[in-house]
């Protein structure tokens, strides 16, 4: 009873070679390595827990289709403007592989970038958070374009608490985000030779050296362990190995010199509490323009959580607040999610000051996807979820646009972004809830 | 039949096999639409379950219920508690080097669940930065590290003895030969990179503190398999008594004891886990359970507005977690360990601010001190401040989560997922109580299939407002504490206030046998299953031969098939 066919039979999954046992849901085969134009970064912003305020996110029309050109933008949006012509604002959209009409957050969290819902009791008996089954856009699209960095993935998070993850490797693989800004730069940083410093380039290579063996000989010892335990376990020893290979071919990989790259100063320590949240949310936006610039990772996600609190603002918890609700554009809802809003304007603010060497910045190749749990926090509705893709992969996907759609799924939109990498797959998550890619191109 | 599997109400789930998938509460609701899964998976027919033995005793030893279970071994890997204590006991690095891992707080259950501990990129790199830091201070005295003259013995001879003796204890068992040869290797090549011998020695030992051997129990068993099962080696059983009651590796005296086979009957486990319960060290590993089971860490999460609540500051928030630990390990360690001591004491531990926060007279300081609470208001650990502070808003009482704690966590009932936590109600109005804000959602039929399960149960706790005040004025009207409880298999009925919930639940068999279960999950670091059916009989029958003594329960549960043999697994 405590593990049951159905969740061995997920975990086979994370085997990830074998083509002739491809389970049903997995998201369909990997494409060779896109080209190395646009869009070789991603960013991947979930807002949790209640959505995102919907009457100020939408534009004021009824039309199914708008020029963002011509439509001023929602007010939740008005820091956009110098960024519009990027902008899919998407409407219409509905969470269904979640399954339920209304439903949980917690369900959410697992959901909204693999498009599949997660295990439930009796098929698992891991708190529901952990039970994701699905691998999550930003790895498939790690896998497309960002294995030969130093990191894979940076997985940060806002006010996160331990349990909550967005971002998944694959079935009960939740990567965890990471809430505390100097953490994630002592682990971006860590060894970091600043291109054309040779002394620094020495030091690396000496630790280099002296890591190989050791790291090779761990792989070693956890592939020699792996016959020893039960199969569900060996899957876990099995995800163990790959992290080690993970940490080898970061220490293989150096910076790469780009116009933009300098190691940031995070300057004086402050306390990861909620009272500092807005100064640690710029510092993380920071980091995440330095990593992209100096080509650490390819590849982010940033998860603002559920208990998220805005004492500088004077407001509560997002998620109480979302129950509250209301339209109104001076009350706490609307408050806390403009700020949200501006902060990643913030965010493509520096990204589009950072030449990218080809005439083109970092905001230029940066193709953001935006999700949340629910439509409407105040209900729970999982109708009508605030989308938002920003970036148009080189002309791939035509931008500046609003568009409502009407019986389209979120994973639908999942298989759109997957698709601008690259990847040419038809569905993405559970299949049941796919049509096929947005019309965006 | 033993009593404790012969479940008269909800004969289609036996309660030990109620994992939180199991659905107790909704068998009893399914018609209501509030769940569709009954007993999916789970309602094996009662003739599948092994060595339940027809007829069996109640209250004795239980020695009627012979087991042949093939007990369950998930891969355990080390918590970040365990990292911490067991590299303290290895090197004497006492930095505490996990509390820079990630979190691994889980939302429900506890956090040591085996299933749950995988380990991740950033915590693959968190084990690597520790073990580069500890191998680096513990090379600082190397001649104390190795034992061993370099000068007289050579290198390789000093490397394969220490890789031997402090193999050993990293690995908790013997190395195997195979295994000093590789480590030797490792060593040599390290040292031709050309390499400095002591930072050979630093690689060496980062090395062995980032292996399986360490970062997990793995448990092999021994070779004299049995049909179905492996008995435990004397080394994983040695290492399950010190992870279980002390949260690291087991000390000389149980490597003694395993070195020569001394812990192969239950009545010498029962020995050693009594003497390791008895030492100081055993309240971390004991008091982190109760912590967890009653949800307690979910404190520092647990912050207020502050235009409501301006009194709940840090500073009051590091009393109330402290009165609770005084609390809980006051009853554990120094009072009779009682589960009725537990829930319905009235006694606490305050200090000065604690105790004008509680309105009670006549206490200064900083030190805690205990003070006697009118038990007709105080009831243990249950009507604590950090308790009830938790199981409510930012910014009043929630009745929905603390009935949701009386289900889940305190009679082990399954509630269904979603919708967990909706819909929020209003926020404190002047005029409404906030029983009536949370009956207004009642209204709707589709909301009130589940929440009459919750809220009637969390009403009866309304004299305690959101930060754990007692009041009897609800804003300006009176509070009504009548609460109500339903689908339960002995304890439905009303009550007023929290301490009568709290005797209805000290006398429930229901909720004494989820004081069991919860034991048996949080050691096993995983939900029992059928093949435990006789381990979880025999520990419940000891709990309640011994006057329901919590202590009791770390040590039955030791004495079992469960404790001492894995399922052969398939390979």
């Amino acid at each position: 009873v405590s593990l049951s066919l159905p969740r061995r039979r997920l975990l086979k999954w994370l085997g990830l070679s074998s083509a002739a046992s491809l389970p049903v849901f997995r998201p369909g085969k990997l494409m060779a390595q896109a080209a190395s134009t646009t869009p070789n970064r991603f960013f991947g912003f979930a807002l949790f827990a209640g959505g995102t305020q919907q009457e100020n996110f939408w534009p004021k029309t009824t039309a199914t289709e708008v020029s963002l050109a011509t439509t001023p933008l929602p007010k939740l949006l008005e820091s956009f403007e110098p960024f519009k012509s990027k902008m899919l604002i998407l409407r219409g959209l509905k969470h269904a592989a979640n399954l339920k009409p209304l439903d949980s957050h917690s369900r959410g969290l697992s959901t909204v970038f693999t498009g599949i819902s997660p295990l439930e009791p009796p098929a698992t008996t891991l708190p529901i958070r952990q039970a994701g089954q699905g691998t999550s856009i930003d790895q498939h699209i790690s896998g497309l374009i960002g294995t030969s960095n130093k990191f894979k993935s940076l997985e940060f998070g806002f006010q996160t608490n331990g349990d909550e993850r967005v971002a998944w490797a694959g079935p009960l693989q939740g990567l965890p985000a990471q809430k505390d800004p100097y953490a994630m730069f002592d682990r971006i940083f860590a060894n970091f030779a600043p291109p054309g410093d040779p002394a620094a380039a020495a030091l690396f290579e000496q630790q280099r050296a002296r890591n190989k063996s050791m790291l090779d000989f761990i792989a070693g010892e956890l592939t020699g362990a792996a016959p020893l335990v039960g199969a569900d376990d060996r899957v876990r020893l099995e995800a163990h190995l790959e992290t080690i290979r993970g940490i080898e071919r970061r220490l293989g990989a150096g910076a790469q010199a780009g116009a933009g790259c300098s190691k940031p100063e995070p300057g004086t320590k402050l306390a990861i509490t909620p009272a500092n949240g807005d100064q640690l949310y710029k510092l993380a936006m920071d980091l995440i323009v330095a990593a992209f610039a100096c080509d650490l990772t390819r590849v982010v996600t940033f998860l603002s959580s559920r208990y998220t609190k805005y004492p500088w603002l004077g407001a509560g918890e997002h998620h109480e607040i979302s129950h509250v609700g209301g339209s109104d554009t001076t009350g706490p809802w609307y408050t806390i999610n403009r700020w949200q809003w501006d902060q990643i304007a913030y965010l493509y603010t520096k990204l589009a000051a950072i030449p990218a060497g080809d005439g083109k910045t970092l905001f230029d190749h940066t193709l953001t996807y935006f999700s949340t749990d629910n439509g409407n926090g105040k209900s729970h509705s999982i109708d009508d979820v605030p989308t938002m893709i920003v970036g148009d992969a080189d002309g791939y996907l035509k931008t500046g646009r609003y568009l409502a759609f009407t019986g389209r799924t979120s994973n639908d939109a999942l298989i759109s972004v997957v698709n601008a990498f690259g990847s040419k797959v038809t569905t993405y998550g559970n299949p049941a809830f796919c049509h096929g890619a947005l019309p965006l191109t | 039949m033993p009593r404790i599997l012969s479940s008269t109400i909800h004969p289609a789930v036996d309660w030990w096999r109620s994992t939180r998938g199991a659905v107790v509460v909704a068998c009893a609701l399914a018609a209501a639409g509030c769940v569709g899964k009954v007993g999916e998976g789970h309602a094996l027919p009662r003739d599948q379950v092994g060595g339940a033995t027809p007829g069996g005793t109640t209250g004795g030893t239980g020695a009627a219920c012979t087991n042949s279970g093939a007990p369950a071994s998930p891969l355990r890997r080390l918590t970040h508690a365990d990292y911490n204590n067991t590299v303290r006991d290895l090197l004497g690095d006492a930095s505490n080097p996990a509390d820079n891992f990630p979190d691994e707080t889980v939302g429900e259950g506890f956090s040591n669940s085996a299933v749950a501990l995988s380990v991740t990129p950033v915590l693959a790199e968190g084990y690597l930065d520790s073990a580069q830091k500890i191998a680096a201070t513990a090379v600082k005295n190397l001649p104390a590290l190795l034992q061993c003259d370099v000068a007289q013995a050579g290198e390789e001879a000093c490397v394969r003895s220490f890789v031997e003796r402090f193999g050993k204890r990293a690995f908790r068992r013997p190395v195997l030969p195979a295994e000093a040869d590789r480590l030797v290797a490792l060593f040599r090549s390290v040292r031709q990179v050309p390499t400095e011998f002591s930072a050979s020695i630093e690689t060496l030992l980062a090395s062995m503190l980032q292996l399986p051997q360490f970062l997990y129990r793995m448990e092999t068993g021994s070779p004299q398999a049995e049909p179905g099962r492996v008995p435990l080696t004397q080394y994983e059983i040695a290492t399950r008594l010190s992870y279980l009651l002390w949260s690291t590796m087991p000390d000389d005296e149980l490597f003694a004891a395993a070195d020569s086979g001394q812990l192969a009957t239950s009545a010498q486990i029962e020995q050693q886990a009594r003497r390791l319960l008895a030492s100081p060290r055993a309240r971390a590993g004991v008091t982190s359970f109760y912590l967890e089971w009653l949800k307690l860490r979910g404190l520092a999460e647990a912050s207020k507005d502050a235009a409501i609540y301006p009194e709940y500051s840090d500073k009051l928030k590091g009393a109330m977690a402290a009165e609770t630990l005084a609390f809980v390990n006051n009853v554990l360690f120094e009072s009779d360990g009682k589960l009725e001591t537990l829930f319905t004491a009235p006694f606490t531990f305050v200090n000065g601010d604690l105790a004008k926060f509680y309105g009670l007279p006549g206490i200064t300081g900083t030190e805690l001190q205990r003070v006697v609470l009118d038990p007709s208001r105080g009831s243990g650990v249950i009507t604590q401040g950090s308790l009830m502070a938790i199981l409510a808003s930012s910014t009043q009482s929630d009745p929905i989560a603390r009935g949701k704690f009386v289900r889940q966590n305190l009679l082990c009932q399954s509630l269904p997922v979603p919708p967990n936590d909706i819909p929020l109600v209003q926020d404190p109005l002047p005029n409404t109580t906030t029983r009536q804000r949370f009956e207004q959602h009642r209204n709707s039929a589709s909301c009130a299939a589940c929440h009459e399960l919750l809220d009637p149960v969390g009403f009866g706790f309304e004299n305690f407002d959101g930060i754990g005040r007692y009041r009897t004025m609800d804003g300006a009207l009176p509070v009504d504490n009548t609460g109500q409880i339903t689908a339960t298999r002995d304890m439905d009925g009303t009550f007023h206030g929290v301490p009568e919930l709290a005797r209805k639940l000290m006398d429930s068999t229901e909720a004494q046998e989820c004081v069991t279960h919860s034991w048996f999950t949080y050691a096993y670091g995983r939900p029992p299953a059928e093949d435990d059916a006789c381990t979880l009989e025999e520990a419940h029958q000891a709990f309640v031969a011994k006057g329901l003594d919590l202590r009791e329960l770390p040590v039955a549960l030791t004495r079992g098939d469960s404790f001492v043999y894995r399922r052969k697994e398939l390979p």
